[in-house]
């Protein structure tokens, strides 16, 4: 009886171990259906689709303590696992603060991403947009220099 | 003949004065050195002519901002005052402070804590200084005359710098250190200086660490709050541990620090109590913990130890407690005392309490010291000045070393779930700063590199080490 509760206790740190950090595939595809909306928000960008001039984003979010998150890059045909520097998957699981942050470096154009979420058999998947802009760092600068003269001129 | 051997001698004599003083500055250091009379020491030409070799990590640090945070329009970098690479950005801003210290700025406006964060997501730099400073006090660490700074905001502690452009000059932006809606725009006449904003990419193309400040990041932490400039970052760096020392173990070691404190040790009463080495003097006492801990308490306040006059100005005084610590740590350390002054020098009057703590490595060193008989300590070097004498002095005195192995901390936002999940129960938490750094507790054991948190309101720092590994050999950080 002893063996048979130890097996079985073995068996479910192995499977809690699995739903955190192997409940991920290594590729989704561009339309990858969802079983629950509210195991994440997306925080930054603040919509699907977004503009930046950032060649290295921040994407953020927020997420229920437990919750597995995971990261895809578009390859093409579907979205395949971001991979760290050590090759495995790039994966975090939200914590008390129930925040996930993930950089992610940008080239010019459209930049494809999804971040799928896993928590008790749900999953959830955000497919994000991120369009960098040419960098016109005079344009910003003048943009920007034109509302801080206005300050000095009074339109605001 | 007699004059002949009299010029002869002289020659002689000046001669064999060559081959001294040429021995002398090869082999024994230098001309007048520290030898030179403080009196002379005064003058304006001998300053010039002998400048002291001495370093003054403190007081240097004082006037060098901890962090300037680059937004080149395409990325966050974030430059720390112990980074190869500070100093050609920090003279540039440095410039443009000191002219603002200077009141030579064409014109100034109020501006709301949203166009102040606004202004940080654009093209922008960032100067975060090490403490709050009173203005005037400001003035005084970088060398400007107080007279002619502006007046509208009273502490400071950050900066944004704006870049110039064909139209309009450099602008500048400050707050009030402990007031956020209380900060002003300030523009810098046309042409006063160039500080095109395609100058700030040469600063952010080699460097490979992206920040973020908080507030840009648009996420709200459950259980605590973040400073806006609390910044996000995913590189986990391999730092090296360090091996605590403690330098006045050896009891000559620690009466040559209570010379500094008492006329005559010799003479001081002198008692064990648990392993403490008691000193007591007609105006004070003096304790000495086995672990390094030295403590010096005046009877009355006006029986301290005098370090400058009772009317020198704010400035003065911790300038000479500076030194006097120094002094301090001449007695009984190898190298200069590797501290950075932590209080902020916002008090223009009455008791200063001044603190001080350990760096090594370009790593803050925080002392979290707790122990039966004594009270807590919570900085490397922690002292009381009234009226130009120090009440009381507390030092942990350590000596750090580079030890051989080093660790890879967990990512930054490993370390926010920990701090928010122990700081969840406290009233309306804070986190004003999340960083990697050392704790030192008193022992003997080398340190390993772990995050720390500050939360406002408190004068403590908080530790997590959490899971850590040991970095690959040829590691310097990894990306998650």
């Amino acid at each position: 009886m002893k063996y048979i509760g130890a097996t079985l206790a073995a068996i479910l740190v192995m499977l809690s171990g699995l739903n955190v950090y192997a409940a991920h595939p290594n590729s989704i595809g561009a339309a990858e259906s969802s079983t629950a909306s509210d195991l994440i928000v997306v925080k930054k960008p603040e919509t699907n689709n977004s503009a930046t001039t950032k060649t290295t984003y921040g994407i953020t979010g927020t997420g229920k303590n437990g919750v597995s998150v995971a990261y895809y890059k578009y390859d093409g045909s579907g979205y395949s696992a971001i991979l760290n520097s050590d090759g495995a998957a790039s994966q975090t699981k939200i914590g008390a603060a129930g925040v996930f942050y993930k950089q992610m470096s940008l080239s010019e154009g459209h930049n494809k991403f999804a971040v799928r979420a896993e928590y008790k058999g749900l999953s959830q998947v955000i497919y994000l947009d991120i369009n960098l802009l040419k960098r016109e760092v005079l344009d910003n600068v003048n943009s920007f220099t034109y509302d801080v003269q206005s300050i000095f001129t009074g339109w605001i | 003949m007699f004059k002949e051997r009299i010029k002869t001698s002289i020659i002689i004599l000046l001669f064999i004065n060559l081959i001294a003083l040429t021995c002398q500055l090869w082999f024994g250091g230098g001309l007048l050195k520290e030898e030179i009379s403080d009196f002379a020491r005064g003058l304006p030409l001998v300053e010039k002519l002998f400048p002291k070799d001495e370093i003054s990590i403190p007081r240097d640090m004082l006037s060098r901002p901890r962090r300037i945070l680059i937004n080149d329009g395409s990325l966050w970098i974030a430059y720390y005052n112990t980074d190869v690479a500070f100093s050609p950005i920090e003279n540039r801003t440095s410039q443009i402070i000191q002219a603002f210290l200077r009141g030579e700025t064409a014109d100034s406006k109020p501006v709301s804590f949203r166009e102040w964060q606004a202004a940080l997501e654009n093209v922008s730099i960032y100067v975060e200084l090490p403490i709050a400073y009173a203005t005037e006090m400001l003035c005084s660490v970088m060398g400007v005359d107080a007279q002619a700074a502006p007046g509208d905001i009273s502490t400071i502690r950050d900066f944004i710098i704006l870049p110039s452009t064909e139209e309009t000059g450099v602008f500048l932006l400050v707050r009030d250190a402990y007031d956020n809606d209380n900060a002003r725009i300030y523009q810098f006449p046309l042409g006063s200086f160039s500080l095109p904003a395609s100058d700030l990419s040469i600063y952010t193309e080699n460097n490979a660490d992206y920040y973020e400040p908080a507030f840009s990041t648009g996420v709200e932490p459950e259980g605590v709050s973040l400073d806006p400039m609390v910044l996000f970052f995913d590189s986990r760096p391999s730092t090296a541990d360090l091996i605590p020392g403690n330098p006045i173990a050896d009891p000559e070691a620690a009466q040559k620090v209570l010379s500094g404190f008492f006329t005559n040790v010799d003479t001081a009463g002198r008692y064990d109590d648990g392993g403490v080495s008691v000193f007591v003097e007609n105006y004070g006492d003096a304790r000495v913990y086995p672990g390094g801990l030295f403590e010096y308490r005046a009877v009355e306040e006006d029986k301290g130890v005098k370090i400058t006059e009772s009317y020198s100005s704010y400035y003065e005084t911790v300038n000479s407690a500076i030194s006097f610590a120094e002094e301090l740590w001449s007695q009984v350390g190898n190298g200069p005392l590797s501290v950075l002054v932590s209080s902020d020098l916002t008090q223009e009057s009455g008791r200063i309490h001044l603190t001080m703590d350990y760096y090594q490595d370009g790593r803050p060193v925080a002392v979290e010291l707790t122990g039966r008989g004594f009270e807590r300590l919570g900085h490397g070097i922690e002292m009381d000045i009234v009226e130009g004498r120090i009440v009381s002095y507390r030092q942990l005195f350590r000596s750090y070393q580079t030890g051989g192995t080093s660790v890879l901390n967990g990512d930054f936002v490993g370390a926010l779930d920990h701090f928010a999940n122990d700081f969840s129960a406290r009233p309306q938490p804070v986190i004003t700063d999340i960083y990697i750094g050392y704790i030192d507790r008193g022992g003997t054991d080398s340190l390993k590199a772990c995050w720390l948190a500050e939360l406002s309101g408190e004068d403590r720092v908080y530790d997590y080490t959490g899971e850590t590994q040991e970095p690959a050999a040829e590691a310097g950080e990894v990306s998650q």
